[in-house]
């Protein structure tokens, strides 16, 4: 897979500090990137070199192949979908022109940016009719977060840069944004870059995560790696102490179960014991603990598929399971 | 559509108040039962409509030249190539104001001469802080977040300013603006005093020969023309900023 976004030993010096030091990444095309570290660990300052908000002091950034200082920032900008923690909406345009603001920008045809607008208000789950032309402070914080996703989207751009977009909602809310944020970016598998400080929120959204300390990279990898294999006591420390949890978090329980029990056979299930195999292994352990030994598993259809037990939540047996064909759980 | 609804209501406010001042029998009534028939209440040298348009005109055209040099002078001290010079208008613009307007008449006068250029540099003066200052605060008070956004998602600094910076500022642009504009035509009634009309004259001249009628008809007109003029920028204001 190619990379959208490489970073080559790329250095940000402000006076005598080193905001960045010697970063060498690779962000590959259509996957979900998180960068995430403590506070002033350079993880917005590296997102942010991406548009050349910032420009760095050394070292080269490439995107899809091209060095960014050697582009035209405004239409650099224009080409990447840039979504910020206080959203940044602006409060005297509606929700429509809101979202048009780029293919404005770029000169599109009224007909072509109002059916685009309204489409993608469609897709993060805001009824066109209803909100489009309302203002930005008509909408409640996790509305005018989806608003300013769909205006990140607007002109189709390849890269999302995003800095903490769930940041500023509360925790329901942000959890159901996540949700519908994955959903989405499963349809249309764009290349993110997105900075959260949030573990639980960059193991539940990345595909890799790169975890940065004093303007350098801990460790970059899977979150499956990072939790499972911390490359260092910070890493270790980072993820906390219930990082196997976490890890349990990122699978099905139809990819760790064994297999039927004979007693299973033609008994009756009640709704109630049987877990789904879509749900989470850190859930299905919530219930087994709160079950006893073990419980079946059933497909969407009510079907016994399996039979999960504590045994098949350890750590041992999660490596055993090969970790190529990862079943992400919901 | 508001907006249009607007200006047909300040239209009609404006026509009525005209309307108003034309009608001389009414304020002859008005003034005789307020300060008696002799000596005659109602200055004669000019109607009240005459007047009125005088003092319009002095003030009107000095705001005219406050929005010419203030807007554009406050929005680049605000841009990056006129930063350096930002605290010095500022200062400027104070200082114009803490001038009394009386004195910066008699200091013109042997510049410019009787009549209303002296009136109009003085009333110029005067307006600009009220509009430049509202102008320096609005811009500076765009959100940061919003800035951020504008410039991520790829605007030049023209399309910034036009898109996001002064539509965000306009609301505080238009109170200074609306400050101004009434400052300068209670102002304005200095006029006289270098040789130039308005409704000062009625005003001046009653003192003068101690005819309160005059005083009285001079000052209820321009406290009209005060109160319409600012019912008429704030009325604006609200059609076109319907986000706030």
């Amino acid at each position: 897979m190619s990379a959208a976004i490489q970073f080559q030993g790329v250095e940000k010096r402000y006076g005598p500090t080193l905001a960045l030091e010697n970063i060498t990444l690779e962000v590959p095309k259509g996957e979900l990137v998180v960068l995430i570290g403590p506070s002033g660990c350079g993880k917005s300052t590296l997102l942010r070199l991406v548009n050349r908000m910032i420009e760095p002091t050394g070292g080269a950034l490439l995107v899809e192949g091209k060095n960014v200082l050697e582009q035209d920032a405004v239409s650099l900008r224009r080409s990447i979908g840039y979504v910020i923690q206080s959203i940044g909406l602006f409060p005297h345009m509606t929700i429509f022109e809101n979202v048009e603001v780029v293919p404005s920008l770029l000169g599109w045809e009224k007909g072509k940016k109002r059916r685009g607008a309204a489409e993608l208000l469609a897709v993060v789950g805001l009824e066109p009719d209803k909100f489009g032309d309302r203002y930005p402070k008509q909408l409640s914080g996790g509305q005018q977060q989806r608003v300013g996703i769909a205006r990140a989207l607007a002109a189709d751009p390849q890269i999302l840069l995003m800095d903490e977009p769930f940041g500023a909602v509360d925790p329901i809310t942000r959890e159901r944004l996540q949700a519908e944020f994955l959903r989405i970016q499963s349809e249309i598998h764009k290349t993110i870059l997105f900075v959260t400080h949030d573990i639980d929120e960059a193991v539940k959204l990345a595909d890799r995560i790169c975890l940065m300390r004093d303007g350098k990279v801990e460790q970059y990898a899977t979150p499956e790696e990072l939790l499972g294999n911390p490359a260092s006591d910070f890493v270790r420390d980072f993820v906390g102490a219930d990082r196997e949890l976490k890890r349990l978090g990122r699978v099905s329980v139809a990819s760790l179960m064994g297999p039927m029990q004979r007693s299973e056979f033609g008994r009756e299930t009640s709704e109630k014991a049987a877990i789904p195999g879509t749900m989470s292994a850190r859930d299905a352990l919530s219930r087994l603990l709160e079950a006893g030994g073990e419980l079946p598993v059933v497909d969407p259809q009510g079907q016994i598929i399996g039979t999960i037990t504590l045994n098949d939540l350890t750590v041992a047996r999660m490596d055993e399971r090969s970790m190529d064909q990862r079943h992400k759980a919901t | 559509m508001r907006v249009a609804r607007a200006l047909i209501r300040m239209g009609v406010l404006w026509a009525a108040l005209f309307g108003l001042f034309a009608w001389q029998g009414l304020w002859k009534t008005l003034l005789e039962t307020l300060v008696g028939r002799t000596p005659p209440p109602i200055f004669e040298r000019a109607t009240l409509l005459e007047l009125a348009l005088e003092h319009i005109s002095l003030a009107g055209l000095s705001m005219l030249g406050v929005l010419i040099v203030g807007l554009p002078l406050a929005v680049w001290v605000t841009r990056p190539s006129g930063k350096p010079f930002l605290s010095l208008v500022s200062s400027l613009t104070a200082l114009g104001q803490t001038f009394p307007p009386v004195a910066v008449l008699f200091l013109a006068l042997p510049i410019f001469g009787f009549g209303s250029t002296s009136v109009y540099l003085a009333l110029f003066l005067y307006g600009l802080l009220p509009t430049v200052s509202s102008t320096l605060v609005g811009l500076a008070g765009v959100n940061e977040n919003a800035r951020d956004a504008a410039r991520g998602m790829g605007m030049n600094e023209r399309q910034m300013l036009l898109r996001l910076e002064l539509p965000l500022a306009l609301p505080a642009v238009l109170a200074g603006l609306r400050t101004s504009f009434v400052l300068l035509i209670a102002t304005a009634a200095l006029a006289p005093l270098v040789g130039a009309g308005g409704l000062g004259q009625p005003i001046i001249a009653g003192l003068s020969v101690n005819n309160l009628g005059y005083v009285l008809e001079g000052a209820i007109a321009v406290a009209l023309l005060a109160l319409l003029t600012d019912y008429t920028v704030r009325d604006l204001e609200r059609a076109i900023t319907p986000w706030s």
